[in-house]
């Protein structure tokens, strides 16, 4: 068997010059060399005769030298033409500054060439074509795979690695699939779906490889969070909160009753947090339909029976929102918040550190400076992380490693289909919350073309004269921060300037300091700005109860995902957006 | 875009337009990087891949029995790399 672990510098073609290029492709072993897949396939396998050739196609040709190579020289630049013919007609082969292949050719021998062509009139040529002697395929005369991103290597160069690898494993790889499976799903073996899904004969073997492979890649993935959650709840030994203090006491401090899916989420965590298995749970649900609640409710258990909780935010401003609600809740049952976020003093920080190691704070709400190493709790017993796709696994596992196998909850408001949370949160159980609260009113949503700006700016207008306020979401461009800047700039100038002059209006967008962007949603939330102008910074959700419409802009180029986490995300309830297509 | 409130109906039509990579650039941390599967081009085979995991993890879910050994070195090289160590 061959040791895939190999540094990939020994293998034949390589040395450590293009091992370095490897290196950068992120590519240091023999194994991250086969899993270096093509991008893309090129069939030169099928040749044309020269007359069969239609302009601007790439073709095979299979054709005769009838000349030798002759060079002409403009300025810095040489181009080298070479007369070809088949049975059918005559052609040029023509390339740029290849100044070496006039030894590569002789009169009288055939040669396999793939290229563009170009016809005008009667005159054919091949430009810049790849070549291989008649019978060697090299370059030509098969389906040659395309490989991403090569840095200083050409296709052709990591083609020709590629191939002194696939010759030095084939047949030496070890199987990763048991035997059951390769026969149950008709996969192909390891060693073959390695060769055909880097040089497939067929266009067939290459939808064979690819789908032996990514059916172990996926099952791997699929088996490793299935296992890394068995462990969790076989293995190790988690805290049970006490059974004492029930989650119902805590549901009688709330000035409303909960929907019926959020008594049902609380019985699931309840039991959860009373059992000695560790909790993992993810909480879905959209914005508003009480995720918030279900937090407090857990963190009560958690701190009636003597232990701490953590709340992380993605935010300063989520963190800080957060704060606020768990206080006018927690100050009357005398349980002790802090928040935690890089702003505040050092003095503040070191003060909530000790009483943190000391157990004085029984509930710390922060973002990710959470995480830092100096943040030592007394007994930490709950973990809420909201949001979770902006916290990965690895920082899942930081956070829980402060405590002793703390319980786990992470809230989500993005919805994501059974399968795909199967897939990417197959370690966590999933709780739904399918259910608003009662008064919570629908969001209305219009989509509508430009040419009625002007009524949508009558609209904007009259409920600013009724005191409300307005978010305006700008397109995202994509080539880059500068230009999302940009076009926030201009888009604010043209409303204050054109559209509302009398209005208070101010922007926000990503390259602000974070003081800033705090400091002008403050201002928003204290009605005074009429009107937000966004890139999608406003995206991490302060609750201004005030605003009550939003306008996006050119949203097609936000897609559906985004623009329903956007609407969620941020405004809760009461809000109506208007979308512009550009139509 | 009147038509549904429903989160889980709005980003599965979204997935369907889109394909998983614009799907996953809005979600970004902390997901799985894969090097072939594409979750929108292969939702029959995660399907399929999904009953076969969950059956194998009734039977063993310590990939202990002889015929599971090599699932188990692969699964627990995935789980190194997740940072959370061999299981």
């Amino acid at each position: 068997m061959v040791d895939l672990k190999k540094d990939v510098k020994y293998i034949k073609g390589v040395g450590p010059n293009r091992a370095e290029l490897l290196n950068k492709l992120g590519i240091f072993t023999l194994q991250d060399l086969i899993t270096y897949y093509p991008r893309n396939y090129e069939d030169r396998s099928k040749p044309k005769t020269l007359f069969e050739c239609v302009d601007g196609e790439e073709a095979l040709i299979e054709v005769v030298a009838t000349s030798k190579i002759v060079e002409t020289r403009f300025g810095r630049k040489t181009m080298q033409k070479l007369m070809i013919g088949d049975e059918t007609a005559n052609a040029e082969a023509v390339w740029f500054n290849q100044t070496y292949l006039k030894s590569k050719f002789s009169i009288g021998q055939k040669y396999r060439m793939y290229g563009k062509i170009d016809r005008k009139y009667r005159k054919i040529q091949i430009m810049s074509p790849v070549f291989d002697e008649y019978g060697t395929t090299q370059n030509t005369g098969r389906i040659v795979p395309i490989y991403p991103l090569t840095y200083n290597l050409s296709q052709n160069v990591i083609r020709k690695i590629m191939e002194n690898a696939i010759n030095e494993v084939y047949g030496n790889i070890s199987e990763t699939l048991p035997e059951y499976l390769l026969k149950k799903y008709s996969l192909l073996s390891i060693n073959q779906a390695t060769k055909n899904i880097h040089f497939p004969k067929e266009l067939e073997d290459f939808q064979k490889a690819r789908t032996r492979l990514v059916f172990e890649e996926l099952l791997m993935t699929q088996l490793a969070l299935l296992k890394l959650k068995y462990y969790d709840k076989e293995k190790i030994k988690g805290i049970a909160f006490s059974k004492k203090h029930k989650i119902s006491e805590m549901i009688e401090q709330f000035p409303f009753t909960l929907t019926n899916a959020q008594s049902r989420v609380l019985d699931e965590i309840e039991k959860d947090m009373e059992s000695s298995k560790m909790m993992n749970r993810l909480l879905q649900g959209d914005v508003g339909s009480g995720k918030t609640a279900i937090a407090m409710c857990a963190a009560y258990k958690a701190v009636k029976s003597g232990y701490q909780t953590v709340i992380m935010a993605p935010t300063a401003i989520l963190a800080t929102q957060h704060l606020e609600n768990f206080e006018k809740i927690f100050s009357k049952l005398e349980i002790k918040c802090e928040l935690l976020i890089s702003g505040i003093t050092k003095k503040k920080k070191e003060d909530i550190l000790q009483r943190l190691k000391n157990g004085e704070i029984d509930i710390l709400i922060g973002t990710h400076a959470v995480l830092e190493d100096n943040v030592e709790f007394k007994n930490l017993g709950l973990v809420v992380t909201d949001e979770q796709h902006r916290f990965g696994v690895r920082q899942r596992n930081k956070i829980t490693k402060k405590g002793q196998n703390p319980d786990t909850l992470v809230m989500s408001a993005t919805p994501i289909p059974r399968t795909l949370a199967l897939i990417l949160y197959g370690d966590l159980d999933i709780s739904i919350i399918d259910e608003l609260p009662p008064n919570r009113k629908k969001i209305q949503t219009f989509a509508v073309s430009k040419h009625m700006q002007e009524r949508v700016d009558n609209f904007i207008k009259k409920q600013i004269q009724e005191g409300r306020q307005a978010y305006i979401v700008c397109p995202l461009v994509e080539e880059g921060e500068d230009n999302n800047l940009k076009s926030v700039i201009e888009l604010a100038e043209k409303y204050q300037k054109e559209i509302f002059p009398e209005y208070r209006i101010s922007y926000l967008h990503g390259k602000m300091k974070q003081k800033e962007k705090d400091e002008i949603m403050l201002k928003f939330k204290n009605h005074e700005i009429d009107i937000l102008i966004s890139t999608t910074v406003i995206e991490v959700g302060v609750d201004v109860p005030n605003s009550n419409i939003m306008v996006i802009e050119d949203a097609q180029r936000f897609g559906l995902a985004r623009i329903t986490s956007i609407t969620w995300q941020s405004w809760k309830r009461r809000i109506s957006i208007i979308l512009y297509f550009k139509i | 875009m009147c038509e549904t409130n429903d989160g889980f109906v709005i980003s599965e039509k979204d997935l369907e337009l889109r394909g998983s990579g614009d799907f996953f650039g809005t979600m970004q941390h902390g997901l799985p990087e894969f090097k072939i599967a594409n979750l929108f081009e292969d939702m029959a085979i995660l399907k399929k891949v999904q009953v076969v995991a969950q059956e194998i993890m009734a039977n063993d879910a310590e990939l202990k029995l002889p015929e599971n050994q090599l699932l188990q070195r692969v699964v627990n090289q995935k789980l190194e790399k997740l940072g959370t160590g061999t299981l």
